[in-house]
């Protein structure tokens, strides 16, 4: 992952967005989104995505589905009800570091 | 570009090979293996079959560690989903109305070890009770143990679990079993009474496996 110590914090919260855009999704279709994205500028490796889904799974935010796609068992993750209320959150306090750290970093930016 | 049965096999036997045990991890990992070596094809037409097996795999566990990384994080997580599960399901049982029945069966157990006179005599038949459901669902562990060569993590906690709480009963009773007091008898009655919920859990749980591991045969 690129700036990976920047961007390790927010994996979960992106995860999140997608599965709330894309309603569910597969591990390897969200490192491949990540990476469309964001021009190839961001790579998710799956080292550190499966450990995020399943920790997010063990949470209570993610349920999942097992459907059979080209002969062989493809994991669908989708955000619980609980999921879906925690993603609002997470984005409110992802935007609200942002604007923070605009302003530490470039006070004339900030508003 | 998709690949061909005999390469999938390949993936197949190459991740049996890398020690992966478990069918929830191997299921994973294959579609995820497939997909990225069909990318890694498409995008380097100069590289061979074998080396973008390789290198597919490279991406998998913390630090690049490969399978057996990503299957003890699935491992742990899968246990810290399980024990949440497990102690909100209990809390249940010290809730209205279920509370009512939980301390019926404990008073029950405290007014009935004080009906004879070597109470803690008596409390080896309660044990040996739970014990014998806990090895009956040895048959149920035991048909569902593999899927393809792989074991199911859930069955495997699921026998672990209803095991454990046998022998912790019985491990219970013979800590009380020389002590007729009054605290004896409470102990007794307090612990039994967790091991008949946590049973009847554990058999709650045994249904959600049994439809899982049915939808996963019909695939």
């Amino acid at each position: 992952m690129k700036n990976s110590q920047l961007y390790k914090g927010s994996l979960n919260t992106i995860i999140m967005k997608l599965l709330e855009e894309n309603g569910r999704m597969y591990g390897y279709e969200i490192t491949q989104k990540v990476k469309e994205i964001t021009k190839g500028e961001l790579n998710i490796t799956e080292g550190a995505l499966y450990p995020a889904l399943h920790k997010l799974e063990a949470d209570g935010l993610l349920d999942v589905e097992v459907e059979k796609v080209d002969n062989r068992l493809r994991k669908y993750y989708k955000l619980t009800e609980k999921g879906t209320t925690e993603t609002v959150n997470r984005l409110a306090e992802l935007e609200e570091f942002i604007k923070n750290m605009q302003t530490i970093v470039n006070p004339k930016w900030s508003y | 570009m998709k690949l061909a049965e005999e390469q999938i096999t390949y993936i197949e036997n190459y991740i049996k090979r890398n020690d992966v045990k478990y069918y929830e991890v191997y299921m994973e990992i294959l579609d995820h293996m497939v997909l990225s070596v069909e990318a890694i094809l498409e995008n380097d037409k100069e590289i061979s079959f074998e080396d973008a097996v390789v290198q597919a795999k490279k991406q998998f566990g913390k630090n690049g560690y490969g399978f057996q990384s990503f299957s003890e994080e699935k491992l742990n997580s899968f246990r810290e989903r399980e024990r949440t599960m497990y102690l909100k399901e209990i809390k249940k049982f010290f809730t209205f109305p279920k509370i009512v029945l939980t301390l019926i069966g404990f008073l029950g157990f405290v007014f009935f070890l004080g009906y004879f006179e070597k109470p803690m005599k008596t409390t080896n038949f309660f044990i040996l009770i739970l014990i014998i459901i806990a090895f009956s669902q040895l048959k149920f562990w035991y048909k569902n143990r593999k899927i393809n060569g792989y074991k199911l993590i859930k069955n495997e906690y699921y026998f672990y679990g209803i095991n454990s709480v046998a022998m912790w009963s019985w491990f219970n009773n013979m800590l009380s079993n020389d002590a007729d007091s009054i605290y004896a008898k409470l102990f007794f009655s307090l612990t039994t009474t967790i091991s008949f919920l946590s049973l009847l859990i554990f058999i709650q749980t045994r249904k959600k496996i049994d439809s899982e591991i049915q939808a996963y045969q019909q695939l």
